[in-house]
């Protein structure tokens, strides 16, 4: 294996400027923004992710939880406990960071969200001929995911909205070779936009072009070959952005290293975010660089499909998540100094049913909760509408707990694009449902 | 002292008229002039540059002066009114001050200046340049006096005293350099510096004689002259001390002599051709001769006869060489008693006669296509014979008068003569057949056939193709037993299944059931991910090879009940409803198995566009009650074998059903069919793939699926219609048969369109896997595949190790677009930008080696290579070098356009021949029109 990377000295501006410097010169681009999306893929849990342990909602207590869960319930004492006026709930327990984040006003939970094509109830859901107004291929992963992505419930999206945020703030990212929208998990439909093409920046690093100069020449002639064919078309634009962002990324982030501590997990158990996160905060960082005023990153961490050993499972996962966003959120606040100017938020593709099977796991859902997390976050508090847990009440599509959400993805997507620059009045542009059926109402965690 | 002295005594003068008290200063604006340069020693008629700086007065002229006269004068010197000083002619008695004075006739500075006596002038040193160590040389130059002395590079030198111009010195010099070299008498300065080369000393040079080679006249002279030459000897006749040789008056035997001078250098040595009054004589003089023949040559009183390349006895008789020489003219020589005589015999060379060739061994009339070697039968051949076939020059690789080996490189089939030639002699033409005789198909097509039921083209077996056709072909493929096995990796480790795998798809001969096999693991996915171990997915990918040719219904059967998908999707211990505890039955592989195994989400028509209800949705194929009626049917089975409910993972054998924990309730199953209560888990489990199996659309959708995976990404709806009619009914009234499912897919003439290129269309292919491009490369160059090659790492990081997809829905997904088109491009969803550059440092690493023709991706003890020597001897035409690349990666059917680019790319390559090989290749398969297999 040859050692592609090569190192590329830019040590331009930053590198002449110590810690506090690099801090104030993002700090100063006023304008900066960043949306971080961090995908749970396979469908988090939110029943043992959020538990109401007594709240002023018929049906959100502990006890109407205990008895759905049955024996996937999370025993009450473990809970990290959070209030939400005075209704109190309790996160997974392994959900520290998260908890801290809550309590300090970092951190807001958004109840009960999902995909919807318009508000809807179990009465709606089961009326016959009804299809038109539901998501299509509920509970199916690629669909769902895709409809997350997109916040297209036709499933016929084929760009997703950080992309398609991207493509309308191109205006503020003039000049800049590289990308708005970056995944750290391969290719991300999220990101994809009509005019922008994700990069791809797995946290091992991206190599660059590591070929002889001869090979390299002739590389970049045959990549003008054109004879129609669109997907060799495909293929050689590909190419030419690999090389290109490769370049740019290697020039950017050579001479970026943070100080804070993104754990690692154990051996056997890596943390499998924490790398993306890091690499999500270098990149914030190098974006002086970069020459970007908007960024917007994907991040995914995936085996949350726990239809068999769910609480081990979710446990360690759960933890890999809180730990991870609880030193990113660090890491903006107190080393780059952008805290106010960087918003994480969490997603999954559904949430899963409050019944569990008889292979210890739960099958897949529909709505479930998300955090939202960073400076800008009006934290410390509940948004949407926290559900019932009767099994068969009015937000339960079935018998078994499966939440019809009661906030749609639109209004969720609404509320981050609006607090990165879109105006109100266009966000019906990039989401025909919310204008349509959500009455074109934000949920104000971004204020 | 006298100087310092009086500098001293001045400057008090000087303070008494000008200076005020410190304690008085009130600011710091007091007036001052300050001189430079201070006391200085100069020559006599030398000139020296004065600067005065005044401060605190406004105007800052001063008058110049010298021993308090303006201007100076003759005697101490004279100054300009710029402040340039020069000395006088003769060294006054007194001493010379030199003051400035400002405007204000009050400020001044003064200082003293010395003149002292010009040193002398070193005009040059003998000789020049100086060799390096110890050195005596003599100094020329003027005004020398005795005791003078020089100094060099900072050392003053013994020096002798010999004129006013001549000095003689020694000294030592260790490098050499330039260095400044300067002379001064008793009581002068330095004269001026001339720099003086030194030179690295070494041996004389090698002793010489002119003329170095001359003919002389019996009993006459020849003066020789040699430098520095001590004496002269001679072999024969005689030489003086000067060097004047005088010829023998009669012929030695030799007839010739030598001179030999010696000197400083050593020896040097003259050779002298004797002529005689009356000159050697040969006959005949000139003669033509074939290879091998002799001649009989006469030479007066000759004692010696020689040859450039044929032979001569001591009476003349010449036999000419059998092989062929470097030049086609020997020369014969014959010495007598009057000199020496040479004759000319032209050498004639055999016509060649072609008998026969054999390739590998194998009397044929035909060499096929890509890299060959082959044997010459016949006669008259030599080992300067060229070998032309068709248009295109063979590589000699070794020849007798009756065979000739050749090597080369065929791109092109048809019929050629082939010719040798002896110069202008040239062989009948000789007819073979290039490439397959009575081909059912051509060379291009059957390259692309094997891009889609192959994992890709080898040169031998394109060449099979050819010879059977592709329905030949096929069926041969679906009676060859399995080939590709996976026993002898170890079950418990993780990996390895990865690059066994290429071996396998790379070196064995049922490609077709491998390539049909890796299609069915990314449609019934299943993943170490969750499985851990090699032994857990061993079993099902053998299973997959097993069964790439049985009916579809058997593969969803065998699919369910294997160990390793009823752990993976969870029907393996999945208990019906428990009402104590709430449970239910797990939906996991209930609903994958109807999403991505079967039938899809959407309703659709037979050529796979989907049906939509009157407002234009689609129309769901089940709902979620489905799915949790499916998930009671799969509940009741556990893991082999079958102790106990709830018996630990068991990936070497089917499940087995155990009947207490099976929902043994009626079910409603799709398309609102019933099956009846109190089933067994067995019969419950049939009747659900019963009814899935005859679900319409199946047909369609694992028809399209496959067709992605070894076609086309993007199939017509008539091509889709096509395949899901023969999945209906293979002909027989059999549903699911997938003989003849690949057999339409593989022989649709949408499939077989473009076969012999030229007509690319805009949505045409598929971009290529890693897992099908490695073997490709390697195969299709003829190269070699080992477990132990190194691809396991390129494929985790290009998001396609085997059997370790993220999840179910494989490494990629169906409908999956293309960047940038509206074109479904399942492959790209892996292909990321940066992905791209890894694959692209990948290939070059499979293919590029330093000087390296043949180039390991594995340990260089084992056969993991690619062997690029057919290559190298079609570098120097990288038109021929492209045309031979074409035929074995793009068909022979590369576009005109992106041929010039990699011809251009080759061309600009000048690195040599291995460098540019490797370019060329490299330049083709990192192309996207390479990556699109098409």
């Amino acid at each position: 294996m040859r050692d592609v990377v090569r190192s590329v000295s830019a040590a331009g501006a930053l590198g002449a400027l110590g810690k506090f410097g690099e801090m104030n010169a993002l700090a100063a681009n006023g304008n900066y923004k960043a949306l971080v999306c961090v995908f749970m893929a396979g469908g988090n849990d939110g029943h043992n992710t959020v538990i109401p342990i007594h709240t002023g909602i018929q049906g959100a207590d502990y006890a109407t939880y205990a008895k759905g869960r049955s024996f996937l319930a999370l025993p009450s004492a473990g809970l990290k406990t959070i209030n939400n006026g005075s209704d109190v709930y309790g996160l997974h327990t392994q959900m520290p960071e998260i908890q801290a984040l809550y309590n300090s006003g970092s951190a807001a939970v958004l109840a009960n969200v999902g995909m919807l094509v318009k508000p809807t109830d179990r009465n709606s859901y089961n009326s016959p001929g009804n299809s038109a107004a539901l998501p299509s291929a509920l509970f199916s992963h690629s669909d769902q995911q895709g409809q997350w992505q997109t916040s297209n419930p036709t499933g016929l999206g084929s760009f997703g909205w950080g992309g398609g945020l991207a493509d309308f703030m191109t205006s503020l990212n003039t000049g800049a070779a590289f990308p708005a929208a970056t995944s750290t998990s391969g290719a991300s439909l999220f990101c994809t936009g009509q005019s922008t093409f994700p990069a791809s920046v797995p946290p091992g690093g991206t190599p660059i072009l590591g070929v002889s100069q001869s090979a390299g020449n002739g590389l970049q002639q045959v990549l003008t070959f054109n004879n129609g064919m669109q997907m060799v078309q495909a293929a050689n634009g590909n190419m030419q952005r690999g090389v290109n962002y490769a370049n740019l990324l290697s020039n950017a982030l050579s001479s970026i290293s943070l100080s804070t501590v993104f754990p690692s997990g154990t051996p056997d158990a890596p943390n499998q975010l924490s790398p993306q996160l890091a690499t999500v905060a270098k990149m914030i960082k190098a974006q002086p660089t970069l020459g970007l005023t908007r960024q917007i990153f994907f991040c995914q961490l995936g085996g949350f499909d726990t239809h068999g050993v769910q609480l081990a499972t979710q446990d360690a996962l759960l933890l890999q998540l809180s730990q991870a966003v609880g030193a990113f959120q660090q890491c903006m606040q107190s080393e780059l100094g952008v805290g106010q100017q960087v918003t994480l938020f969490t997603a999954s593709e559904f949430g899963r049913t409050l019944n569990p099977n008889g292979n210890t796991g739960t099958d897949h859902a529909w709505g479930s909760h998300h955090f939202i997390v960073g400076g800008a976050v009006q934290g410390g508090k509940f948004y949407g509408q926290f559900p019932t847990l009767q099994l068969g009440s009015l937000v339960d599509a079935n018998q078994r707990g499966t939440l019809i959400p009661t906030t749609s993805v639109d209004q969720y997507a609404a509320t981050l694009a609006k607090w990165f620059g879109v105006p109100s009045a266009q966000l019906g542009t990039l989401f025909p449902n919310l204008t349509a059926n959500f009455g074109g109402q934000t949920l104000g965690f971004l204020g | 002292m006298r100087t310092q002295q009086s500098s001293i005594k001045q400057a008090a003068l000087l303070c008494a008229a000008l200076c005020v008290p410190a304690m008085f200063v009130q600011s710091a604006m007091a007036q001052s002039i300050s001189l430079s340069p201070g006391y200085t020693t100069i020559g006599v008629n030398q000139q020296l540059q004065y600067t005065a700086t005044v401060t605190g007065l406004a105007n800052t002229t001063v008058t110049w002066q010298v021993v308090g006269i303006t201007g100076g004068n003759s005697t101490y010197g004279t100054i300009t009114q710029t402040g340039l000083y020069t000395a006088p002619a003769t060294i006054p008695a007194n001493g010379i001050t030199v003051i400035a004075l400002a405007n204000d006739k009050k400020t001044m500075a003064v200082t003293y200046v010395n003149v002292a006596p010009a040193g002398p002038t070193i005009t040059s040193v003998s000789p020049m340049p100086v060799p390096t160590g110890s050195y005596n040389v003599i100094v020329t130059g003027v005004g020398f006096k005795s005791g003078a002395t020089v100094q060099a590079g900072g050392a003053n030198l013994p020096t002798t005293f010999v004129n006013s111009t001549t000095l003689k010195v020694s000294g030592w010099q260790g490098t050499a350099t330039k260095v400044p070299f300067m002379a001064m008498n008793a009581g002068s300065l330095w004269g001026p510096i001339v720099s003086i080369p030194f030179v690295a000393a070494g041996p004389p040079p090698p002793q010489t004689i002119a003329p170095a080679s001359v003919s002389v006249t019996l009993g006459t002279t020849q003066q020789f002259t040699s430098a520095n030459a001590t004496g002269f000897t001679a072999s024969v006749g005689t030489v003086t001390p000067a060097g004047l040789y005088t010829a023998p008056a009669t012929m030695p035997a030799s007839g010739i002599a030598t001179v030999t001078a010696t000197g400083p250098g050593g020896t040097a040595t003259a050779s002298i051709s004797l002529v005689s009054t009356t000159p050697q004589t040969i006959a005949p003089t000139a003669v033509s001769l074939n290879l091998g023949a002799t001649q009989q040559f006469t030479s007066a009183g000759a004692t010696m006869w020689s040859a450039t390349y044929g032979s001569v006895t001591a009476n003349g008789l010449y036999t000419a060489p059998v092989n062929t020489p470097a030049t086609l003219v020997d020369t014969v020589k014959a010495i007598g008693p009057n000199g020496t005589a040479a004759a000319s015999v032209t050498l004639i060379l055999p016509t060649p006669v072609i008998t026969g060739i054999t390739v590998n061994g194998t009397p044929t009339n035909s060499i096929p296509l890509g890299a060959f070697t082959m044997t010459i039968s016949g006669t008259g051949f030599t080992g300067k014979s060229t070998i032309l076939l068709g248009n295109a020059t063979a590589n000699l690789t070794g020849s007798s008068a009756n065979g000739i080996n050749v090597s080369g490189f065929a791109s092109v089939s048809g019929n050629v003569n082939l010719v040798v030639s002896n110069g202008a002699v040239s062989s009948a033409p000789y007819p073979i057949t290039v490439g397959v005789s009575n081909a059912q198909v051509s060379a291009a097509a059957a390259r692309r056939f094997l891009e889609q039921g192959a994992f890709g083209p080898s040169p031998k077996d394109a060449a099979h193709v050819q010879q059977v056709g592709f329905q030949g072909w096929l069926n041969e493929q679906f009676t060859m037993p399995q080939v590709s096995d996976y026993s002898r990796l170890a079950g418990s480790s993780q990996g390895g299944i990865l690059t066994a795998f290429l071996t396998n798809a790379t070196m064995n001969a049922d490609q077709l059931r491998q390539r049909v096999g890796f299609a069915y693991s990314q449609l019934f996915v299943t993943s170490i991910s969750k499985l851990i171990f090699n032994g857990n997915v061993i079993p099902y990918q053998t299973m997959l090879l097993n069964d790439a040719f049985k009916n579809y219904r058997q593969i969803l059967s065998d699919v369910t009940l294997s160990g390793a998908m009823g752990y993976y999707l969870d029907m393996g211990n999945n208990a019906k409803a428990n009402p104590n505890s709430g449970s239910v039955a797990n939906e996991n592989y209930a609903r994958e198995i109807l999403q991505l195994f079967s039938i899809g989400t959407k309703a659709l028509n037979q050529d796979g566009t989907v049906i939509t209800d009157a407002i234009g949705n689609p129309i769901p194929t089940y709902s979620q009650f489905t799915v949790t009626e499916f998930a009671r049917v799969f509940t009741g089975w556990t893991f082999a074998p079958a102790q106990y409910w709830g018996q630990f993972y068991n990936a070497t054998a089917p499940m087995q059903p155990w009947a207490p924990m099976h929902d043994a309730g009626g079910k409603t199953l799709l398309n609102g069919v019933q099956i009846q209560a109190g089933l067994s888990p067995q019969a419950d489990v049939d009747a659900a793939l019963d009814n899935i199996f005859n679900h319409p659309n199946v047909g369609p959708f694992v028809g399209r699926n496959l067709i992605q995976h070894l076609v086309k990404s993007n199939p017509s709806p008539a091509y889709i219609q096509r395949v899901a009619a023969v999945f209906a009914n293979n002909g027989q009234g059999v549903r699911g048969d997938m003989q003849a499912v690949i057999t339409a897919i593989l022989l649709d003439p949408e499939a077989r369109a473009n076969d012999n290129g030229g007509n690319d269309q805009v949505a045409d292919g598929h971009l290529t896997e890693p897992l099908l491009l490695i073997p490709a490369i390697y195969r299709a160059m003829g190269g070699s595949m080992a477990d132990t090659n190194y691809f396991g790492f390129d494929l985790y990081n290009l998001n396609e190790d085997l059997y370790n997809s993220p999840s179910v829905f494989n490494y990629f997904s169906p409908f999956f677009h293309a960047p940038g088109t509206p074109l479904y491009g399942p492959e790209f969803q892996i292909d990321t930008p940066n992905n791209a550059v890894y694959r692209a440092n990948m290939l070059w690493n499979m293919i590029a080696g330093y000087q390296s023709s043949v180039i390991y991706y594995g340990p260089s003890t084992d056969a993991t290579y690619l062997d690029e020597t057919p290559f190298l001897a079609l570098a120097q035409t990288p038109a021929t070098l492209v045309d031979a690349l074409d035929l074995t990666f793009t068909h022979g059917t590369m576009p005109p356009a992106l041929k010039s680019l990699v011809v251009a790319a080759a061309t600009a390559d000048t690195n040599g021949n291995y460098s540019r090989v490797q370019t060329a290749i490299y330049t083709i398969i990192s192309s996207g029109y390479y990556s699109v297999w098409h």
